[in-house]
């Protein structure tokens, strides 16, 4: 797995830290059972406090993402393929409604989106 | 239950112009702190009386436990410290200063000592006045790491160095405490470098402890609050920290951006605001700000 | 405690040559004045012994050492005890260099006639013992002072002691009647050498001990930063 994360991002750094571990997930590098890397570890490597890596694994932790077994380390949660899935299911969903939007705000009729919509998945077909 | 290696509790010590007011915080065992305050505010008393060096009127400081007084050698042995400006035997070589130092440490590595010359690229056979003021910093690093230190106590040991050295000690703070066990204490007038690798963080300002918490602690809760002057208010004002009132708007940073919100909320249901994060540098800023114009927002 | 010892040592090695040259400047002064070579010789010994002691102090006030000493595990006493056992090695050191040169000088019957060798030697015990209790005085005001105040107060008596003594003794010889004065020598030449051998240096030794508790409690509350 590869994180990379950016000090010009206004994103707080254990924001970057949490969304690539999610990415991760959903994109299929990191399956259940895959060991991150050590909250020191990973701190060092990324030049970030262990603080701030530590508080990344917590919420990811509370998020079902990932568990932590005392003294072996952190894995990636059984579950965390379906939080991913629903994470992402999410993200359509966002993105379609903002999508639909802008239709609007053009005055598409419904007739008209539905249409665009299956142009394109006809193109991407 | 978090274990500290350090527990500065009430400290007080007084001086004719300045005095350093019940200053405390804790540091737990595996992490780096950062000590931030400007130039006399205290980091560097506060450090000396943490290594015994300066007598205090009150409180007491805990070293593993242990009073520092009453265990200053022992304390010492297992304390790498770097002081503020470095002291050494002039016209003596940079070997024979590593020999002599370490001599007092039981557990000195004089391997290891070697091995970080080689890594500092401080020359063993110079001579102390040879050396500028980065090589120094470098070779008192060297020895007070040479023992293997479970507690570092840094006095600005970033000041004076150039970027690409600071940023090799940062990473090499980061390295050491990859054990779990090593504790790090370090003061710097430099935010980006605490903002960095720090874990904890201890403002102090004039004498007295402002925040000290964890740097998420302060990060998130607090922000910078931006609001034109037609949502200002006199309640709002004095939740914020060094206020900065222009013509058009005010800023101003607050220690809790959700007790903000409803507090703004109360005044201007239908107010805007807008919120940034705070960097260590800023907030800084704005509590000296404060203490210059005599207001107190954190108490 | 050694590893300071040795340190007070070595960083003085350059400095050696420059306390011959002291050395041989007071010899010939002394020579100018004196006409017992032997006593010359024995206060000329005081310039190592006095110059080693406030050299200590020089270095670590020049340097700013005394902060790195402070801050080493070791405790502030022991700091104290090492610069005291440093000059007192030093001091034996030098009265053991003379009381060889003496006996050399004697057997060759270079330099000194054998008589005036032999006093010479004789005296050395004498020296050694005033000296110690001079550095028993110079010592605290430095670990109370530090080098720079201390050195002009110290050289004052340095200085005060060469020039007292001999107005002192005229001063007591215009006091006391010249009869009992002289009986007063008399009967201290009567007095037999050698349990003054032994009960002088024990005498200083012993005002060097007290010296040193002293100065390990005027350290012990000197603020060094």
């Amino acid at each position: 797995m590869y994180i990379v994360i950016s000090n010009s991002d206004p994103t707080p750094l254990y924001e970057q830290i949490k969304k690539q571990v999610i990415n991760g997930i959903i994109e299929g590098k990191i399956r259940s059972g895959y060991p991150l890397p050590s909250i020191r570890a990973l701190a060092r490597e990324l030049k970030v406090s262990v603080i701030t890596v530590k508080k990344a694994y917590e919420d990811l932790e509370n998020a079902g993402y990932i568990i932590t077994r005392a003294g072996k380390g952190s894995f990636v949660a059984e579950a965390s393929m379906e939080f991913a899935r629903e994470e992402k299911l999410k993200m359509v969903e966002e993105k379609l409604t903002e999508g639909i939007k802008i239709c609007r705000e053009l005055n598409m009729s419904d007739t008209e989106i539905k249409k665009a919509f299956q142009v394109i998945l006809k193109e991407m077909s | 239950m978090e274990q500290y290696i350090l527990e500065v509790n009430g400290l007080v010590k007084r001086y004719k112009d300045f005095s350093l007011e019940k200053v405390t915080f804790s540091l737990p065992e595996g992490y780096i702190m950062g000590f931030i305050g400007q130039n006399g505010a205290g980091k560097s008393t506060t450090i000396k009386a943490i290594m015994n060096l300066v007598p205090f009127e009150a409180g007491d400081i805990k070293i593993f436990g242990l009073d520092n007084k009453d265990h200053t050698v022992e304390l010492r042995n297992k304390i790498g410290y770097v002081s503020e400006e470095q002291y050494f035997y002039e016209k003596m070589s940079v070997d024979w200063t590593g020999k002599f130092i370490g001599s007092f440490y039981p557990n000195w590595d004089q391997h290891y000592f070697e091995k970080l010359l080689n890594q500092f690229k401080v020359e063993k056979t110079k001579k102390i006045k040879e050396l500028s003021k980065g090589m120094k910093v470098k070779l008192s690093m060297a020895l007070a790491l040479a023992h293997h230190p479970k507690l570092l106590i840094l006095d600005e040991p970033t000041s004076g160095l150039d970027p690409v050295i600071r940023n090799e000690l940062l990473e090499l703070f980061l390295d050491l405490i990859q054990d779990e066990k090593t504790s790090i204490l370090f003061s710097s007038h430099i935010t980006s470098d605490i903002e960095k690798v720090a874990d904890y963080i201890t403002i102090i300002n004039d004498g007295k402890v402002i925040i000290s918490e964890d740097k998420h602690g302060i990060l998130e809760n607090w922000g910078i609050i931006k609001a034109e002057n037609s949502y200002f208010h006199q309640e709002i004002a004095n939740k914020l920290a060094g206020l900065n009132k222009g013509d058009f708007g005010y800023s101003g940073a607050t220690p809790d951006l959700e007790a903000f919100e409803v507090l703004f909320r109360k005044i201007f249901p239908q107010g805007k605001y807008l919120v940034e994060r705070i960097t260590l540098d800023e907030l800084l800023l704005r509590i000296v700000k404060d203490s210059e114009e005599n207001v107190a927002i954190i108490s | 405690m050694w590893q300071l010892l040795v340190k007070d040592l070595i960083i003085q090695k350059n400095n050696f040559p420059q306390n011959i040259i002291v050395f041989v400047f007071m010899v010939i002064l002394f020579s100018l004045s004196s006409n017992t070579i032997g006593i010359m010789l024995g206060s000329a010994t005081f310039i190592f012994i006095y110059s080693f002691a406030m050299r200590t102090f020089y270095e670590d006030d020049k340097n700013n050492t005394l902060r790195l000493l402070v801050s080493l595990p070791l405790k502030k006493k022991t700091i104290v005890y090492a610069r005291y056992f440093a000059v007192l090695v030093v001091s034996l050191v030098i009265t053991l260099v003379f009381a060889l040169a003496a006996v050399a000088m004697k057997s060759y019957n270079i330099l000194l006639a054998p008589e005036e060798a032999l006093a010479f030697l004789y005296s050395l015990p004498f020296y050694l013992s005033l000296y110690m209790i001079l550095c028993a005085v110079f010592l605290p005001i430095n670990f109370k002072l530090g080098y720079i105040k201390a050195a002009s107060i110290n050289r004052f008596i340095f200085m005060g002691f060469f020039i007292a003594i001999p107005v002192m003794l005229n001063f007591l010889k215009n006091l006391i009647p010249f009869q009992r004065f002289q009986n007063i020598i008399s009967s201290l030449k009567n007095i037999p050498y050698s349990p003054f051998i032994i009960i002088l240096p024990i005498l200083s030794l012993i005002i060097y001990l007290v010296s040193m508790v002293i100065s390990v409690s005027f350290f012990r509350r000197r603020q060094i930063f």
